[in-house]
């Protein structure tokens, strides 16, 4: 069977092991997705590549990590992204990390740009809502970040993060209680943060 | 190294890939299947035993393979080409510990940072200039034993560091410390701060009205607590600090920020946070 076949725990799990192969089958199927994510948490187009850089440079050393009894891969992907953000100390690492081994090849091109900006612009609708959960404290802000952007359950959320799902739901609970204080655009009311993601 | 297709995903992006398959085949080889195994669990007595004879081993085993065990604030052991650093006195002055450091050949510089309690005595943070043209490289190997294998908390803590005896890059250790009555910790371990109006919180342990603000900053303050209040407003994002116990507003959580300074925050009696804290107490057996 090909890697092409494989799930993606499978693929973790042979990445784990070395398999170049596998691993770059699972950048293929998550890079976009890690891009958006980053896209989500920086101001411009080319902060981007050094924060994808950051988080992969972090999931690659991390493949030992993730055990497939425990959860699926692409929260486990998305929690261990929201960790090095949470972290500054780390992130700020990773990225110079990322800097020193990409060099002038982190560079946009016409279409990485136009690519971003795109996305930006996608999310920019919630930019009083991005800007309001930046302010949370970083407990709720990352569960937040997982459920309601990143569309994890409250579950997988706690998983990635290695909490109990009743933390995760408290501080789900609590975040939506201060982001629909702080908010009066209707996106809340039809993104996940309302949908019975507690 | 093949990297079939980069091309195809253009950009940074394919610029990334051989770099992530040059740094997976640079990880040491491990066989992540066959460390998940579950053992069975061995009866106490026989775990006892394992633990005795292991701290036995250990007591044997460890000066022998030391060649100069240095003992001061710091515990530096020489195990071949690696400095095991271990901190031995946490409430040390970081002088001492940056001499004990430089005694043993590293140019070393140790702060000290207030922690929550089960980070005193570990090494808490790591700093070398990075990357640049004349740094070791393995700084980032040092950097990255803080963040223990496994363990998803983001929590930077390191019992013992290692340290490979020719690393000749100026390095700065941070040093989890004592917090001192009246000080914030700087980091604390999720499992510290528990919400404390929970049970077997300070709150709900002392039987303390949620509702009863001003009641309950007098209780907490006759035990020595510093109290720092907060208001979750509708009408700000996050919770804004008020001077003292706000009237009217009703408990909803409470969390140590340093051993006797306890955040309380209040909301509205009438919204869903309010009304949920008064129900959880309104279940919670009284006292501890």
């Amino acid at each position: 069977m090909t890697v092409g076949h494989k799930t993606d725990e499978e693929l973790l799990v042979l990445a784990a092991d070395g398999d170049p192969q596998a691993l770059e089958e699972f950048y293929r199927r998550h890079v976009d997705k890690v891009e958006r994510f980053a896209s989500r948490r920086c101001h411009r187009p080319q902060e981007v590549p050094d924060l994808v850089a950051a988080v992969w440079l972090e999931v690659v050393e991390s493949t030992n990590r993730f055990d497939p009894t425990r959860g699926r891969a692409v929260p486990w992907l998305l929690g261990t992204a929201a960790n090095l953000i949470a972290s500054r100390s780390r992130r700020r690492m990773r990225e110079l990390q990322a800097r020193s081994r990409l060099g002038g090849r982190r560079s946009l091109d016409e279409d990485d740009y136009a690519r971003l900006e795109e996305q930006m612009a996608a999310v920019g609708l919630a930019a009083e809502l991005k800007d309001a959960i930046s302010k949370l404290p970083t407990g709720e802000r990352v569960v937040v970040e997982l459920v309601a952007l990143e569309g994890l359950t409250p579950g997988q959320a706690a998983g990635a993060l290695g909490i109990s799902s009743s933390a995760a739901r408290m501080r789900l609970a609590r975040g939506r209680m201060k982001l629909r204080r702080s908010m009066s655009t209707p996106f809340l009311s039809t993104s996940p943060l309302k949908e019975g993601s507690v | 190294m093949k990297t079939t297709g980069a091309e195809e995903l253009g950009g940074y992006r394919g610029a990334l890939l051989p770099i992530l398959l040059e740094t997976q085949h640079r990880q040491p080889g491990v066989a992540p299947h066959q460390e998940r195994i579950q053992l069975p669990r061995p009866r106490m007595w026989l775990k006892a035993l394992v633990v005795a004879g292991a701290a036995v081993g250990i007591a044997v085993v460890i000066p022998a393979l030391s060649n100069d065990p240095l003992e001061g604030a710091i515990a530096v052991e020489h195990r071949g080409k690696v400095i095991h650093l271990s901190v031995q006195d946490a409430s040390a002055d970081p002088e001492s510990m940056t001499n004990d450091l430089r005694a043993a050949g590293l140019d070393a510089q140790v702060e000290v940072a207030p922690v929550s309690p089960s980070l005193v005595g570990m090494w808490v943070d790591f700093f070398s200039p990075g990357p640049k043209p004349d740094a070791d490289p393995r700084g980032l190997d040092i950097w990255n034993q803080m963040y223990p294998p496994g363990d998803p908390s983001g929590i930077p803590r390191a019992r013992v560091l290692k340290i490979p005896s020719d690393f000749s890059t100026a390095f700065t250790v941070v040093v989890g410390r004592p917090a001192h009555e009246g000080e914030t910790w700087q980091q604390a371990n999720f499992s510290d701060v528990p919400d404390e109006t929970s049970d077997g919180g300070i709150i709900s342990c002392l039987g303390l009205e949620p509702s009863d603000t001003e009641g309950v900053d007098r209780a907490l303050e006759n035990l020595g607590y510093v109290r720092e209040w907060s208001v979750e407003d509708p009408d700000v994002p996050s919770s804004e600090r008020v001077a003292g116990p706000p009237g009217g507003k009703v408990i909803v959580y409470a969390e140590l920020l340093g051993p006797n300074v306890l955040l309380i925050s209040t909301a509205d009696s009438e919204t869903p946070a309010a009304r949920a804290a008064l129900s959880t107490h309104a279940r919670q057996a009284k006292g501890c």
